[in-house]
């Protein structure tokens, strides 16, 4: 019988710092560092490094990267390269880790022109991968070095040379990788990886991250499912020969597209988000136009399905660096600034740990967030203008310095999850009804089965899975928690006095979660009530889409009170808004546009059904202008303005045997309201010590109400008929 | 007595068979409610074409008389006509009638078998069952709560272990020992004590009749008794979420293996749909630290499906099996962790089956209803099931199954199904049944390609030619038997003809129906399964989130809300005008050759042929067709600004013709599967391959043809929204249906007296909204948001089932099972 044993298990892990223009060069050890914290998400299976320099002396030269299986087929290639015209200058040979393809061939070449290379490398990767892979080009930039493996990322840089083993040939505690190398890489661009791989085996270092073409590189989280449409995309421009993972053709498809297309970064940006068409007519017509045609032109480029990407650049002037997310944010990324760098990375754990005191930020699902070294952050990602969150506050930095008595205080640094969780119950076995975690970075599965009555002071950055099935504990996190809070808890409280990111209040049944800064995509979705169980939840920056999707019960609240004095109005929440909700209410700060509320027919289908009615004379040219040029067509102001029979027709857009009717208002809290909310809030308003004023805006503030209505209850219970002989 | 009438006329009419035991008919007879008997009737009609369904009388015979004796009855069923690849394998050293011969004649003599174990262990050595079955996962609400019992009873009995589903704990099922409980997407009923009751958890990502489609209880179900299970409103349909929101990922999967690990210390077992990665997923679900995966193949049960999503989503299990088995015995992760495999398993021979495919234990859930009385009424959605085991729970029924009978069945079946599959071991020379699993090599296939053989691991033997299983051919089906009776009703459905929901998706329960499992085949579509996506990425909830129908075409110049239109149509006069009306009014387009009347205002959705457009220069229509012969046509049209698409027949020329005028100003090309009908005609799904294929491979400057060319494709023998979505897979923009629209309406030319326009027309609109549901349902379940840009040409999504490997490279497909 197998003994059992909870080992730490988990992701992939994306990295990347970007350093601004009159910062220093970012050296090795921050890259190695920044994707080491999260070892736990990657696996033995592969990691890698790339560093961008736009001064590493390739400039007119390109840096060649082959893995090849022996000698002599290095020597075949150096004889296809040189009757191609190409001049090697320098080359060498080093062994990696990997089993398959165990060299690294490593040359400094020089070309006429990128398109005869590029064939070059295509008929060298396409020769060389029959019957099975003996060769594989993986990085050919003037800017650009990859260094990638089979093993942790730690491996992998000793392996490829990345860091050097100290004299003993020691390498073990991440604290003490600074040592290692006498002289450090140093870059204006650093990407990384660890990899958990789902599609495709771990045994040879071709499908390790980044993939890199010419000056592009990407790191990639998830599984694109429009793998085979982005293949033919590739096929049919010429490019031929891929080793088969969804993550390499982002690679290609950004390099033909900025190489041999010269699209800006933006632009690719834009193209590979793939923006939901029904939204673009917000950015006006021109801009939705434009982003229209770069759609339908590069159709096939566009990616769909669960990922996140980092991706690199550099024409030589600028070095670039794109996070693109997909459309329902279905994997992890945030975004940090400090006054050096620019980071992006799996889990906040990660920047954390390299600067503390950075501002930190998510992007909105299906957005891109682009940075230049010359120019800094250019696209947020968010639309918001306010993108700093409460964690980033110096103030959560101080508390995490308070010092605690050691007799109830357990320092988190260096623990896996599993060994905190277990600090954590033998503490309680002595009795503690109270503990507190110092330097927690990243540790999961925090709170999860505690006894009824324990309390939890988190410091630093808890992991995902925090609280979850909680059945009565009290956690307060004195910074930022990570995905999946609260999952199915049924009692108890959670008090986070930074963000908290995706699907916080999953299934949530019962208990209070007050979060004091922002919150992610499909926060407290399937919510629900039950008798006296009647879970609140407060959120007091703001929150992303899908909030309270299919909502059977409770009251949760968005606040925004970074932005409670703001002249002008931000949307607080983002699309597809209480989508389904059964029952329950919930109340947003400020007006919402009814277009991000639920789930609705695009745009353009409605205005074409109006014309339909139009032309057939049912409803007036006048009335078809007005409704059609309205900013926020609803099925409601439809029935306000159409006549009888055509609402009647049209509604059929709207209506799904799925489909909810909701009760959506905008207006001041009323006697009824007040007295649900101001237990909760005065709870909420106490917890993070936030002034009589600002509780007294927020009690007077307009709000967006939604609630169900639910018809129900009034229902009877079925009979079942039976015929009796 | 009338309504055994029914029955008794339907067992015999049906294959000449005799119904042995009617006592339990009689039993459900009498129960039998009003509402009840039309559905029955609607049945009755729906069997009487062959081969359309699985669970057919043979095998209920054989199920019933297990649960009513608890002993076996015979070992090797003959199922020499069926489709199904398990069907045709076979234990190669045995001759089947001699053994169930010599199986008659001895089975009292229980002696034989008693050296036999059927013993397995599950998790690692941590579970131990008398026999390799597990009772599948099916929902307290799903079921109607007594048959929840009798099976987690049933299983404490008979040392076997039963999945308890997703709808909370029942506290009768509570008691029981031997089960699993469930944590599902919507969390129904669960909570930190649930998590600690039973042997394992069970994490359903997915089930077998509908990968990447959530759980689904619909709203009459949803009782007073199931609101407090579930916590959730009366009367609303309770519908999970496609994929769990903390599992994005197989490594999210491991965090939460592992979240619920630390949480109960329990072994965790993972169950998903066979779809298209599996072997993958198996080797990422034992990596993560699960302690065994649950395949559930196609064709597998469940209370409320899609019916499109049933009959084109997802592998049946004998095609993952073997693979996934070899797999994970080539990664090292094969011992210890467990294969179960679920989906029409249906009796000994089948578990034995699967077994020397690679797994250690099966799943039956189906097969367990049967024993209890199940009829495959396939309607347990609506809540009024005839034997009374779907049917809604309240709080004073009138009439329940009897527990104890029901436990008694249950047990009676489980013995009897261990008794013969121990003789089956013995006839193999086998003492236990672990010796059995992963012998690929006892097996033989029969009238199979070698293809199929070589992802089952087992030699194939064609020189016995008994069984059916052909290669499509490229001539068509009869008309009469291509639109069946059920894709009628089906196409009907969505209309709001049948007088059901209109412009909703048809859903169905129970059973497997689908070609070419079940059915014959009619069309290459049919031999293409659609992916189901999960655990490596989510899918996405049309319910709930945005998938994009939305198609643009010549250059962004014309948008479809869907990617159809109508192809043309042989009736005339008023239906056509119905048909420009919705084109216009949903935004999509009909390709009418003519601009149908003077007074037509829609023109603007017309697709009209090139000389009624030279007759009418002024007209406001959307694009011109030209018939490839009279291309020559093109040049007096050239400063005319307007869209034109060459006409071409579904014909293997037809590839050649493209070929020669991809230089010609055009905006693409619109293949007839109609035009020139005749023997030269090949199936539409093979042309549009190859034109799509073309096109991307040909470059017009340094950019692809396909990017400069629409390929819109037609024909009358488009059904619907499965082979939409699967033409549209092999590489066209858009697809046009004609006759599935006119049968949706129930139009009749002849009886046109009594058409109503109006009704005719709404009902159209709903007929058309109904297929886009569909098509978001079927490309939700491939977890893909954006049907034109994701979808187009993206063969990935698919998969060949034992398909001609000639047909399935030139539509380059992957053959299903394959890593």
């Amino acid at each position: 019988m197998n003994k059992f044993k909870i080992v730490s298990k988990d992701d992939c892990g994306v990295f990347a710092v970007l350093r601004k223009k009159n910062s220093n060069k970012i050296s090795s050890s921050i890259a190695i560092n920044g994707i080491e914290c999260v070892r736990f998400r990657g696996s033995k299976y592969g990691a890698g490094f790339a560093c961008f320099n736009l001064d590493n002396g390739f400039t007119n030269d390109y840096y060649l990267q082959v893995f090849v299986a022996d000698k002599n087929i290095a020597n075949e290639i150096k004889n296809i390269l040189q009757d191609s015209n190409i001049i090697i200058k320098q080359e060498n040979l080093r062994n990696i880790s990997a089993i398959q393809l165990p060299l690294s061939y490593n040359l400094i070449i020089s070309a006429d022109n990128s398109l005869h290379l590029a064939k070059t490398i295509h008929d060298i990767n396409s020769k060389f991968s029959q019957p099975e892979y003996s060769a594989r080009v993986y990085s050919s930039g003037n800017y650009l070095e990859v260094y990638k493996d089979i093993g942790y990322p730690l491996d992998v840089a000793k392996s490829t040379g990345l860091i050097i083993n100290n004299s003993n040939g020691t390498i073990s505690k991440l604290k003490n990788i600074f040592g290692y190398r006498q002289k450090e890489k140093m870059g204006d661009l650093w990407l990384a990886h660890t990899r958990q791989p789902t599609n495709s085996p771990g045994s040879s270092a071709i499908w390790s991250h980044p993939f890199s073409f010419f000056n592009t590189a990407i790191v990639h989280n998830g599984d694109i499912s429009s793998f085979g449409a982005n293949i033919n995309f590739l096929n049919s421009r010429g490019i031929p020969n891929l080793v088969g993972t969804d993550s390499e053709v982002v690679s290609f498809i950004i390099d033909y597209l900025v190489r041999v297309m010269k699209l800006s970064m933006e632009e690719i940006g834009l193209i590979l988000s793939n923006p939901y068409d029904r939204f673009l007519y917000r950015m006006g017509k021109d801009k939705s136009k434009k982003i229209r045609d770069l759609l339908y032109k590069y159709q096939g480029s566009q990616l769909d399905g669960p990922f996140t990407i980092l991706a690199g650049y550099s024409d030589g002037e600028d070095v670039y660096l794109l996070s693109i997310i997909d459309r329902s944010k279905f994997r992890p990324i945030v975004i940090g600034e400090d006054q050096n760098y620019i980071y992006m990375a799996s889990e906040e754990c990660q920047i954390r740990l390299l600067s503390p005191n950075s501002i930190i930020w998510t992007p909105e699902p299906g957005k891109f967030v682009l940075a230049s070294m010359n120019h800094g952050i250019i696209e947020s990602g968010r639309t918001s203008e306010i993108i700093v969150n409460s964690a980033s506050k110096n103030e959560l930095i101080q508390i995490q310095k308070i010092t605690h008595s050691s007799k109830n205080m357990i320092n988190a640094v260096d623990l896996s999850s599993y060994e905190l969780n277990r600090q954590i119950k033998i503490k309680l076995s002595d009795n503690e009804k109270s503990i507190s975690l110092l330097n927690v970075r990243g540790q999961r599965y925090l709170g999860v089965d505690l006894p009824k009555g324990t309390k939890l002071h988190v410091y630093g950055t808890p992991g995902n899975c925090l609280a979850n099935f909680n059945k009565g504990t009290e956690i307060c996190v004195y910074g930022s928690a990570e995905d999946n809070v609260a999952d199915t808890m049924y009692e108890g409280k959670i008090i986070i006095h930074g963000d908290s990111r995706d699907v916080i209040g999953y299934a949530l049944q019962g208990g209070k979660i007050f979060v004091k800064g922002n919150v992610g995509n499909r926060a407290f979705i399937l919510m629900r009530e039950y008798e006296e169980s009647r879970p609140v939840v407060i959120v007091g920056g703001r929150a992303d889409d899908y909030f309270g999707e299919y909502m059977a019960g409770g009251l949760a609240m968005v606040l925004g009170i970074d932005s409670i004095d703001s002249v002008n109005e931000e949307q607080l929440v983002g699309n597809f808004l209480a989508t389904g909700m059964l029952r329950g209410s919930i109340y947003i700060r400020g007006k919402i546009n009814s277009d991000s509320i639920g789930l609705k027919p695009p745009i353009q289908d409605i205005i074409r059904y109006l014309e339909y009615l139009n032309s057939k004379g049912i409803i007036t040219d006048v009335l078809f202008k007005k409704i059609s040029s309205s900013s926020d067509i609803n099925l409601e102001i439809l029935k306000e303005l159409l006549p009888e029979n055509a609402f009647y027709f049209i509604k059929k857009l709207f209506l799904s045997k799925y489909s909810v009717k909701l009760s959506i208002e905008y207006r001041k809290l009323n006697d009824f309201d007040r007295k649900i909310i101001e237990p909760n809030l005065k709870e909420f308003v106490s917890c993070f010590n936030l002034s009589s004023e600002i509780h007294n805006k927020i009690l007077n503030s307009h709000y967006t109400i939604i609630s169900s209505i639910d018809k129900s209850k009034e229902l009877q219970s079925p009979t079942v008929n039976v015929i009796e002989e | 007595m009338s309504n055994f009438c029914i029955f008794s006329s339907f067992f015999v009419n049906n294959s000449q068979y005799v119904y042995k035991k009617n006592i339990i008919t009689f039993l459900y007879c009498y129960l039998l409610s009003k509402p009840i008997i039309q559905e029955v009737d609607s049945f009755v009609r729906t069997l009487n074409a062959k081969n359309t369904e699985f669970w057919n009388n043979k095998r209920i015979e054989h199920l019933r008389e297990l649960a009513l004796t608890g002993r076996s009855a015979y070992l090797w069923e003959d199922h020499s006509d069926s489709f199904r690849i398990l069907d045709r394998l076979a234990f190669s050293d045995i001759d089947s009638l001699e053994s169930n011969k010599k199986f008659l004649s001895c089975r009292d003599d229980l002696s034989l078998i008693n050296e036999i174990s059927s013993s397995v262990t599950l998790a690692y050595g941590r579970i131990g069952l008398s026999a390799p079955l597990y009772l599948g996962d099916m929902s307290f609400g799903a079921l109607s709560g007594i048959p929840n019992i009798a099976l987690a009873r049933a299983s404490d009995i008979t040392g076997v272990i039963a999945g308890t589903g997703e709808g909370g704990l029942n506290s009768d099922v509570a008691k029981c020992k031997r089960i699993t409980v469930r944590w599902a997407s919507a969390r129904f009923g669960v909570d930190i004590d649930v998590l600690k009751t039973g042997l394992g958890i069970v994490i359903k990502i997915g089930q077998g009749a509908k990968p990447g489609i959530g759980g689904h209880l619909p709203g009459p179900k949803v009782t007073k008794l199931i609101s407090k299970a579930r916590r959730i409103p009366i009367g609303k349909d309770a519908v999970s979420p496609a994929p769990h929101h903390d599992i994005y990922s197989i490594e999210d999967l491991g965090q939460r293996i592992w979240a619920l690990k630390e949480a109960t210390g329990k072994p965790v077992f993972v169950k998903v749909g066979c779809t298209n990665y599996v072997p993958y997923i198996a080797s990422g679900i034992a990596s993560m630290g699960a302690d065994g995966i649950i395949i559930d193949g196609a064709g597998a049960g469940t209370g409320a499906a899609p019916a499109v999503v049933r009959d084109n989503v997802g592998l049946p299990i004998d095609l993952a099996v073997s693979w996934v088995d070899r797999i994970l015995t080539q990664q090292n992760l094969r011992q210890g962790f467990s294969i179960i495999a679920a989906g029409t398993v249906s009796n000994a021979e089948d578990t034995a089956k699967l077994l020397a495919l690679g797994a250690d234990s099966v799943s039956i859930g189906t097969a367990t209803l049967v024993g209890l009385g199940c009829l495959m009424v396939h309607k347990c959605h609506i809540g009024f099931c005839p034997a009374l085991l779907t049917n809604k729970m309240t709080d004073n029924p009138t009439k329940i199954l009897s527990l104890s009978k029901s436990v008694e069945w249950t047990s009676n079946l489980i013995y009897g199904w261990i008794e013969e599959f121990k003789w089956i071991l013995k006839e193999l020379n086998l003492k236990s049944a672990s010796e059995l699993v992963g012998r690929r090599d006892l097996l033989r296939g029969y009238n199979m390609n070698d293809e199929t053989g070589a992802i089952l691991g087992v030699k194939i033997d064609n020189s016995v030619k008994t069984l059916i299983g052909k290669s499509p051919s490229h001539s068509f089906v009869e008309d009469d038997d291509y639109w069946t009776n059920i894709l009628q009703s089906e196409l009907r459905e969505l209309s709001g003809s049948a007088g059901r929901s209109p412009g909703e998706a048809v859903i169905t329960s129970m059973g497997s129906i689908s070609a070419p499992l079940v059915d014959t085949p009619r069309s290459i579509c049919d031999w293409l399964r659609v992916d189901g996506a999960q655990v490596t990425r989510p899918s996405i909830d049309p319910y709930r989130e945005e998938i994009e129908t939305s198609s643009y075409l010549v250059s962004g110049k014309i948008r479809l809300s869907s990617p159809i239109f109508f192809g043309r149509l042989s009736e005339q006069g008023v239906i056509r005008d119905i048909f420009s009306e919705v084109a216009y009014s949903l935004g999509l387009l009909f390709d009418s050759e003519n601009l149908l009347s003077k007074n037509n205002i829609f023109t603007h959705s017309l697709i009209i042929d090139h000389s009624e457009f030279t007759n009418n220069l002024n007209s406001n229509i959307s694009a011109i067709t030209i018939n490839y012969d009279e291309i020559d046509s093109l040049e007096r049209l050239i400063d005319k600004n307007i869209p034109v698409f060459i006409r071409l027949p579904s014909k293997e020329k037809t590839i050649d013709h493209v070929k020669s005028i991809l230089d010609y100003n055009i905006s693409g090309f619109i293949i007839d599967w109609d035009m020139d009908n005749d023997e030269t005609t090949i199936d539409l799904a093979i042309i549009t391959s190859e034109i799509d294929k073309l096109l991307r491979n040909t470059k017009i400057d340094i950019f692809p043809a396909r990017s400069k060319f629409n390929l819109l494709v037609e024909g009358s023998r488009v059904r619907g929204a499965a082979d939409i979505f699967k033409l549209i897979g092999l590489g066209a923009d858009a697809v046009g249906i004609s006759k599935s629209a006119l049968i949706s309406l129930s139009y009749d030319p002849d009886k046109s007296d009594k058409f109503d326009r109006d009704k005719a027309h709404e009902k159209l609109e709903y007929f058309i909204l109904g297929l886009q549901k569909e098509l978001k349902l079927l490309a939700g379940a491939a977890g893909i948001s954006s049907i034109q840009n994701s979808l187009t040409g993206n063969r990935e999504l698919f998969r060949s089932l034992d398909l001609d490997p000639e047909i399935r490279q030139r539509l380059d497909i992957k053959p299903g099972g394959a890593p």
